[in-house]
């Protein structure tokens, strides 16, 4: 063997164990929650037709949470199809690793009962909850929900001013990041695969 | 004289919608879970007249009642308000579309289906109406072909 040869050989090898260095440390490293959203968030335990639901139920999973109502005509369906959209995408090997959470700000008309039907229309892994209004008031505060539900009574047509944040919460239970009705389901499944490597 | 004046002028401005110089376009309804009460209905108006033609209303008989929204972002909420007209300009389109401007749908009097042709009627300034017939649409990706998506 001449030298060229050696070196070269040597050349080879050091390219393939960066590479390799390379794969190992995306494999590993988790994405890091931005900043901005530190400190935003939280555990919460609501209400669904099927019991208590509290946010610390989906550790180990990536989950899409919403907060709307369902008299919402337009924006909330929308926000629902996204994220039903974006669960899919994700395909069957990690169908169980992902969740989505429909969170209704509007009590006095949405029981837990309709929300788990309306949100399962979209995807059955959306569950549909809500609770007392001092429960959601908490809520929204930490997880910088602005909304206003109108006084007036449950048969009346009124419409509840909402935020409109699709939020991703990674495995541990953190807002990782946030969308809404008008994001790329596709580039909304991107970032919860980042997640799940 | 003046009142004369007045009369013309006015018969002008109130006879210049005709509602026979909307084009509808794409005019659909979203399928919502049965479950809920309300829904949206899009749509592309298209006025091929030389006149602005002003929308005052819609009516929808599978709806308790039935509205032009208008949507604003009020801070960081999302708020929708009735609009008491929309003006389609002439030789010009107006677009009722997911996130802005639609056809609220309130108190559906029964769950919506895929593929049902639901039927509205617009109203306009000059007392004439419109009849539409939107198509109910299943917005959930993979579900597109049964709502007739194209």
């Amino acid at each position: 063997m001449n030298n060229i040869r050696i070196r070269s050989m040597f050349v080879a090898t050091a390219i393939l164990l960066a590479a390799a260095i390379t794969i190992w440390l995306a494999m590993v490293q988790k994405p890091a929650v931005p900043q901005a959203l530190q400190g935003m968030g939280g555990d919460f335990q609501l209400q669904s037709s099927r019991g208590p639901v509290s946010l610390h139920d989906f550790r180990g999973k990536v989950t899409l949470i919403y907060f709307g109502y369902t008299h919402c005509p337009d924006i909330c369906p929308m926000a629902l199809g996204i994220m039903a959209e974006a669960m899919r995408q994700l395909g069957e090997p990690k169908a169980d690793k992902v969740a989505g959470l429909f969170i209704s700000v509007d009590p006095r008309r949405d029981t837990p009962g309709i929300l788990d039907q309306y949100a399962s229309f979209f995807d059955k892994r959306i569950r549909g909850v809500t609770g007392t209004p001092q429960q959601l008031d908490k809520i929204a505060a930490a997880w910088r929900v602005d909304y206003s539900v109108p006084d007036k009574p449950a048969n009346a047509n009124y419409s509840v001013e909402h935020s409109t944040f699709i939020y991703l919460v990674n495995p541990d239970g953190k807002i990782a990041d946030l969308f809404d009705e008008s994001t790329d389901p596709a580039l909304i499944a991107d970032k919860m695969r980042l997640w799940l490597m | 004289m003046k009142k004369l004046a007045l009369a013309l002028l006015l018969m002008l401005f109130t006879q210049t919608a005709y509602a026979a110089d909307l084009v509808v376009e794409d005019a659909w309804v979203r399928l919502v879970p049965p479950v809920a009460e309300n829904t949206a209905a899009y749509m592309l108006l298209r006025n091929t007249g030389a006149d602005d033609v002003k929308l005052t209303g819609i009516t929808c008989s599978l709806a308790a009642s039935a509205g032009l929204h208008g949507m604003r972002m009020d801070g960081n909420r999302m708020a929708m308000f009735p609009l008491q007209e929309v003006i389609v300009p002439a030789g010009a389109e107006v677009s009722f579309a997911p996130g802005g401007k639609h056809i609220m749908l309130m108190g559906l009097k029964r769950p919506l289906k895929a593929g049902d042709a639901l039927e509205m009627v617009l109203q306009t300034s000059a007392g004439e109406t419109l009849k539409i017939l939107a198509t109910v649409r299943d917005m959930r990706m993979g579900h597109h072909h049964q709502g007739g998506m194209h």
